[in-house]
């Protein structure tokens, strides 16, 4: 429970600091480039948004653990009886900021593109997403010419074969 | 009861802060701790307030509900003074003390965020947090600095009510905390803790210079204690008997010839 409340409170405060806004701004923009023209069909332009949101969410979360000022910090600890609380609630607005910016980096394609994205696909890209090091695997549209429909469009994930 | 045991802190590569702090803290009065700079009263501080961990030692019987304000309550935060009280008295389980601040004479905006508050104002803030909750312990660092003189009074006047049910410890370098009633004078030294006696409250005083013909019969008639020197005679009184001493002075045929600080 306190560890709840120190969440929102931290919540409250990073929400009103101006860092957090540059991991989320420059998602954003990377989103905005991949998906600006025709990416091809899912999942694999996942692969390459995926690539970039690993290290901003690692900074977005670094950034909303450190967004409290140091003595402030004394204070928090010392009101909940301990590092433990803050410590997870700290883990909590992490986990909230960066789940976040996952769902975007997942939504976003899917509203984008004009192609069919079954929620199997969806599931299956959430599923990746959370194991980090096992790519999203091609599933051979581009070496077939497929989805892209041959306009050029670059194959974003590494040939596995 | 707050009991400190065997407490030592060493800071990475540097010289023993504490070495051995022993001490049972209990209600009743407040505890307050003196010491020269550097001479690890926040470090004792932040350790009692379990916001820091000692090197070896420990601290039983700490309250569930602790109040900290740190030596310098930090002026720059983004949310709103009633926000961020509302905030810690929630992560404490307590409600907030509605009408703390403005009994501390508060004057900054209550919506706004806290980084456009005076140094006064913030520190008012730091204290509401920390007495306004109901905690069992309360651990002030350096409370007095930068409270106007109003200000001062009504935290004495709160640490004497809350006294009675709340462990209260405090550091001041400001003199105020030898007039808090009942309370218990300790001084830290080498790392260790001992008995300190109570400082005399610094009292300010005016001197006056008297013209009289008789200085040694005005003196005498005035009752209080001076000094005749060339005819003129050298008296020393609280500001607010000045008046009343003067008035009586003039009456008796003397001019007067200075008044200022003693």
């Amino acid at each position: 429970m306190t560890a709840v409340a120190v969440a929102r409170y931290l919540l409250a405060d990073a929400v009103r600091a101006q860092r957090v806004v540059l991991p989320v701004v420059l998602q954003v923009a990377v989103l905005a480039v991949l998906f600006g023209g025709d990416p091809g069909r899912l999942p694999e332009p996942w692969g390459a948004s995926v690539l970039t949101l690993y290290p901003i969410a690692a900074w977005l979360a670094l950034t909303v653990a450190h967004t409290e000022d140091p003595v402030q910090r004394d204070v928090t600890v010392a009101a909940a009886g301990g590092v433990g609380p803050v410590a997870a609630g700290t883990l909590l607005v992490a986990l909230a900021s960066d789940l976040g910016l996952a769902v975007l980096s997942v939504v976003w394609p899917v509203i984008v593109t004009p192609y069919p994205a079954p929620p199997s696909i969806v599931l299956t890209a959430c599923w990746r997403i959370s194991r980090p090091g096992r790519p999203v695997r091609r599933s051979g549209c581009c070496a077939r010419g497929r989805g892209s429909g041959g306009r050029g469009v670059p194959c974003w994930s590494a040939p596995s074969s | 009861m707050v009991r400190v045991e065997g407490v030592h802190k060493r800071y990475r590569n540097g010289p023993p802060v504490l070495a051995g702090v022993d001490l049972a803290l209990a209600p009743g009065g407040p505890t307050v701790l003196a010491g020269g700079n550097g001479s690890g009263k926040s470090t004792l501080l932040r350790i009692v307030a379990g916001c820091a961990l000692p090197s070896a030692g420990r601290v039983t019987g700490r309250p569930a509900v602790v109040g900290y304000l740190p030596d310098r309550f930090p002026a720059q935060l983004r949310l709103p003074a009633d926000a961020y009280l509302r905030h810690l008295a929630r992560i404490r389980g307590t409600r907030p003390d509605p009408g703390l601040l403005a009994r501390f004479g508060f004057t900054g905006p209550r919506r706004e965020p806290m980084a456009g508050l005076s140094k006064g104002n913030a520190q008012k803030v730091g204290l509401a947090q920390a007495l306004g909750a109901g905690a069992g312990l309360v651990v002030l660092d350096e409370p007095w600095a930068g409270l106007d003189a109003a200000a001062a009074d009504t935290l004495a006047d709160v640490l004497g009510e809350a006294s009675a049910g709340t462990t209260v410890l405090v550091t001041d370098h400001t003199g105020r905390a030898a007039r808090l009633a009942g309370a218990r004078h300790l001084r830290l030294r080498d790392g260790r803790v001992e008995d300190a006696p109570a400082p005399t409250p610094v009292v300010p005083a005016v001197a006056i210079v008297l013209r009289c013909q008789d200085p040694e019969q005005v003196r005498h008639r005035l009752g209080v204690p001076g000094r005749v020197e060339d005819g003129r005679l050298h008296l020393r009184a609280v500001p607010s008997d000045s008046d009343p001493l003067l008035f009586t002075a003039l009456r008796l045929g003397c001019s007067v010839e200075s008044v200022g600080p003693a």
